[in-house]
């Protein structure tokens, strides 16, 4: 990773893990909002300049590999770069989270952010400065290669009422950064608590589940901010499944303004069954297939 | 030498109506710190969870230096103060990455806990070992 900066270290907190003993996705997102900011600031973006100028640099899409859990206690590192800049002024951050103890990786994150004006939302172009260290900085950084693309049914974006309705709330201001927005750590909070209203129309509720040693942790996300969440709104949650293998199955979420009717934030989730004890993959249940099946059909039609 | 030991930011949500970090936050990071610096000397996660062993924080003295603001990024470098048989103190430095400012200085003084009976427990000879060889002075710049 010697092209790579690091931009994150510290440790995990037994209060960051949920109830499969493990930190809760929302914290790998935190930690990595965090990388990014160190990141930005290596290209010249530090907080005070923009601070000073009321811009932030938005996330507006991540992919993001969960390969190994961490527990109450590890202690974590974080590597980020430059993959690119695209055409649309967007740029592309790799970064990788390592168990520091054992090396081995725990996630990766392909980043596109954009830096934007924190009050209007509006794109805004690189300064000359920070485009041309982005430039010396850009490399395909060939040991941590960007990963295949999920392979997955398109979630619907249509009729959207006929999903499962797993969230309804509001966002409150603790939730925001600076210019009122909510970063990508609480819109994965949602997404997280939005599983457990899929997995109870697939069957399974937490007592069913322990009664099994069965836990879920996600595989893979594939997530699009469409627009900034702040505070203040009033927003919903729309779920519905596209596939299930024999382990891995996929689900989606939108996260939606009720007022408007827009989309905010969409995911797709590859995620498996786990054994609590072995801590091994396992099959998912035929009678929560059956179940599975069903959805699948419903929310693609 | 200091190590680093923790690199991230202050979020929103750890400032207060003062318009800066909550002191409870700089704690919070030192304590992120603190795992990494005793993993630095032996006392890894898998120690931790296989010996059943651990530094308990005893006392802390910690200096606030500057105010940091929601956005700003931190970086802790550590070291070790002092050893005795069953205690370690630690020192903590924290800068503000933008500024290379020292923002807080702290001295943790820990005892080695067994965590079945919760007390008191002499310290390894290897961690020791491990621990001399990461001695600073408090004075390291």
């Amino acid at each position: 990773m010697s092209a790579l900066l690091v931009t994150r270290r510290g440790s995990i907190n037994a209060w960051e893990c949920d109830q499969w003993g493990h930190m809760n996705v929302q914290f790998y997102l935190a930690k990595a909002s965090d990388a990014q900011a160190a990141l930005a600031a290596s290209l010249g973006l530090g907080p005070s300049r923009l601070r000073q100028a009321g811009q932030g640099v938005l996330t507006v899409a991540d992919r993001i590999l969960f390969k190994r859990e961490l527990r109450a206690g590890d202690t974590f590192c974080v590597h980020s770069g430059v993959r690119g800049i695209a055409a649309d002024g967007t740029l592309d951050f790799a970064s990788r989270m390592t168990n520091t103890e054992s090396g081995v990786e725990a996630a990766s994150f392909e980043t596109r952010a954009r830096l934007v004006d924190l009050t209007s939302g509006q794109a805004l172009g690189w300064p000359d400065d920070a485009l041309a260290r982005a430039r010396e900085l850009t490399d395909e950084h060939v040991d941590v290669p960007p990963p295949k693309p999920m392979a997955h049914a398109q979630p619907p974006v249509r009729d959207l009422d006929r999903l499962i309705l797993s969230y309804r709330g509001s966002i409150e201001s603790w939730e925001c950064e600076e210019g009122g927005i909510v970063p990508p750590r609480f819109h994965i909070a949602r997404f997280a608590d939005c599983a457990n209203h899929l997995f109870r129309e697939l069957g399974l509720n937490k007592a069913s589940m322990r009664a099994n040693n069965l836990g879920s942790a996600a595989l893979d996300y594939e997530i699009d901010y469409h627009r900034p969440m702040r505070v203040g709104q009033v927003v919903e949650t729309r779920s519905g499944m596209l596939d299930a293998g024999e382990k891995v199955f996929h689900f989606f979420h939108h996260l939606i303004d009720s007022s408007s009717g827009e989309l905010i934030t969409s995911i797709v989730v590859a995620a498996l069954f786990f054994d609590l004890v072995a801590r091994k993959s396992v099959a998912m249940p035929e009678p929560v297939r059956a179940r599975a099946e069903r959805l699948i059909a419903t929310s693609l039609s | 030498m200091l190590i680093e030991t923790f690199l991230g930011r202050v979020t929103a949500q750890e400032c207060d109506h003062l318009g800066h970090m909550n002191v409870q936050f700089y704690v919070s990071k030192v304590s992120d710190a603190a795992w990494n610096v005793m993993s630095s000397i032996g006392i890894t996660p898998t120690y931790i969870r296989e010996r059943r062993r651990a530094p308990a924080a005893v006392g802390q003295e910690i200096a606030y230096l500057k105010e940091l603001k929601a956005g700003d990024l931190v970086r802790i470098e550590s070291g070790v103060l002092a050893i005795e048989a069953k205690k370690i103190t630690f020192l903590h430095r924290m800068r503000n990455v933008e500024t290379d400012e020292v923002v807080m200085t702290s001295k943790v003084m820990t005892v080695n806990m067994d965590l079945d009976t919760r007390r008191s427990a002499l310290i390894d000879e290897d961690i020791l070992e491990r621990a001399r060889a990461r001695l600073v002075s408090e004075l390291t710049s």
